[in-house]
């Protein structure tokens, strides 16, 4: 509920600042949100930089828990509950000017952020889904154990005991006598 | 004769949830939990006790420790082939001992004690088994700036003719910070021992100890579809090396021990099961992952699989997750499994099950052709807030008329 909430705030703070920004002509690039390093916005031609105090860094804790290997969907894990970056809502005025300094394009730009298969996602369709629709993905029953993950342990112990294929579960676990 | 099969059930996943690319023990929460299982198979032949505890801890938020320790039992009868003809005296025990040595002088196969002086006196039978097996693991993941994930286990099992002992790494990659796509790369190195049976050498076949090599590596993409899709592909292969034969199973030879150019109705010798010393495999396993309303969840799985001893396989299944209420939720399951058995393999039952007197020969019906279905269901209840209770009945034949069923009870605990 505590994620839902913070997703609600997300769209809401972006809801409000959106016409401020409009207005300015702004865009800003979000997929540095996570990143520690000053986000670069572009206006027209020049790249300004916000400095941090333009975004806060607040505990947003998640009712879901995420636990090891929940990565492997691109879950949120503890650290990114941690550090989820929200916008700071006042002040507003101050957060089109006063925090906003025109500089050069320097090395403080953020890297390139773009997976090199990007590609497959345009030929695909794929729209990328964002941080905060991602709290259905994270429920249990969405991992590859399911609730219960030792009901599948059990299950394939059977099947590597009783039939002639190997591997593909993992490659963790002890040997036996198998064969 | 044999004392037992070996302790099958117990160990290939043993340790699983250690490094995994399809998680299985990708568990939500810190949690300590124990489960048992209780596996027979019909016509009285193998029962099984399988007990695992597991515990997953994190400490900080770099670090997560895995640990996993299990205690297994097995009992009962197993089939495999066996004189039936008794002994008419002495002198009968004498001939088939020198018979059983000069078969053993006329090929590099092992040739077992318990020769019938008939062909058609030889029948599957069953031996009784019982033995224990222990096991642990347990691995580390620590996650780095990037939130990367790299994994470092070990493991070690230990029964009375077997002993395992391994090490495997996993990395996980993000594709880029949207996280939306993973790449996996893990590996295995497992050192085993088993105690075989050798050549048959003063009327007898001692056991030694005899070393297994077993190598993996798998590489695994994970795609975020839609915030309720998500699926996992995974390419694995490995390679065994070693003494890769199970010596509680045996076949029926022809070894022409008069040289005279024809195989007479005693001339059949018991064989130990004989299987190539080096085993590469491979295959694809496609899972996906999809939320299909607030209170059902269905799992899909294909895994294909193909060996250089000819072995092919396809599995074809799914479960699905269905919230009943608010503390429970039932998980039924099917697979389907068809296999294309090994080249060395020949059917027990055939009309001439009988190999020659060299060459690699089997028949484990493990390794041959048939289908299986495997049916279950799950259940689990929150009884606390952090407790749960959870139980399985599974049901699981195949078309050669095997068929085992297999129960789970077990807690887990979140803290």
């Amino acid at each position: 509920m505590r994620l839902i909430k913070t997703c609600s705030m997300l769209v809401l703070l972006g809801f409000i600042t959106m016409p401020t920004l409009a207005a300015e002509g702004l865009s800003i690039d979000l997929s540095g949100l996570n990143d520690k390093q000053p986000t670069a916005i572009v206006r027209a031609a020049s790249k300004v930089v916000v400095s941090n105090p333009r975004y806060q860094v607040t505990e947003s804790v998640s009712s879901t828990v995420y636990g090891s290997q929940s990565a492997i969907n691109g879950l949120p894990n503890l650290k990114d509950k941690e550090e989820n970056l929200t916008l700071s809502l006042p002040p507003m005025a101050a957060s089109t000017s006063g925090d906003i300094k025109a500089v050069a394009v320097t090395d403080a730009a953020p890297k390139p952020d773009v997976s090199m298969l990007a590609f497959i996602d345009e030929w695909l369709g794929i729209e990328p889904v964002k941080p905060w629709e991602k709290g259905t993905l994270a429920k249990k029953e969405m991992k590859p154990g399911g609730m219960v993950p030792e009901f599948d342990v059990f299950s394939e112990k059977v099947f590597a005991y009783k039939q002639g294929s190997v591997g593909g579960s993992g490659v963790g676990g002890g040997g036996c006598g198998c064969n | 004769m044999n004392k037992k099969l070996t302790l099958t059930l117990l160990g290939t996943v043993a340790v699983t949830g250690i490094v995994s690319l399809t998680p299985e023990g990708a568990h939500a929460a810190d949690h300590i939990s124990v489960h048992h299982m209780n596996y027979e198979e019909f016509d009285d032949k193998v029962k099984a006790g399988d007990n695992i505890l597991s515990l997953e801890k994190s400490i900080g938020l770099d670090w997560t420790i895995t640990a996993e320790l299990g205690y297994d039992t097995v009992s009962g009868a197993s089939p495999s082939w066996g004189p039936t003809t008794p002994f008419a005296g002495y002198q009968d025990r004498v001939n088939r001992a020198y018979d059983t040595a000069a078969a053993q002088n006329k090929t590099n196969q092992v040739i077992r004690s318990g020769k019938d002086p008939y062909r058609d006196g030889y029948m599957i039978q069953k031996y009784n088994l019982e033995d224990t097996r222990y096991s642990g693991g347990v691995n580390v993941t620590y996650r780095d700036s990037e939130r990367n994930e790299w994994t470092l286990g070990g493991n070690y099992s230990q029964e009375e003719d077997y002993e395992s002992m391994g090490i495997n790494g996993q990395v996980l990659i993000y594709a880029d910070s949207r996280k939306n796509r993973s790449y996996t790369i893990g590996s295995s190195l497992l050192f085993d021992k088993t105690l075989a049976f050798q050549k048959y050498d003063n009327f007898k076949n001692v056991q030694e100890w005899e070393n297994i090599f077993n190598g993996n590596f798998e590489v695994g993409l994970s795609q975020v579809f839609t915030p309720n899709f998500y699926t996992t592909f995974t390419l694995y292969t490995g390679y065994k090396s070693g003494y890769l034969s199970n010596h509680y199973l045996t076949v029926l030879r022809e070894i022409d021990i008069d040289n005279n150019g024809k195989i007479e109705d005693d001339e059949v010798f018991l064989g130990q099961d004989s299987r190539p010393d080096k085993r590469l495999s491979g295959g694809i396993n496609i899972q996906g992952f999809y939320n299909i309303n607030s209170w059902a969840v269905v799992r899909p799985r294909y895994k294909y699989f193909m060996d250089d001893w000819n072995v092919s396989s396809h599995q074809l299944g799914g479960k699905l997750n269905i919230k009943l209420t608010d503390t429970l939720t039932l998980a039924p399951g099917y697979s389907w499994y068809t296999q294309q058995g090994a080249n060395f393999y020949r059917d027990p039952s055939a009309n001439d099950p009988s190999f020659a007197a060299t060459g690699y020969a089997t028949s484990d019906l493990r390794l041959g052709d048939f289908n299986a279905d495997a049916y279950e269901l799950g259940i689990s209840m929150k009884v606390f807030d952090s407790w749960r209770v959870n139980a399985l009945a599974a049901y699981y034949k195949q078309s050669n008329g095997y068929e085992s069923s297999w129960w789970v009870l077990g807690t887990t605990y979140e803290f």
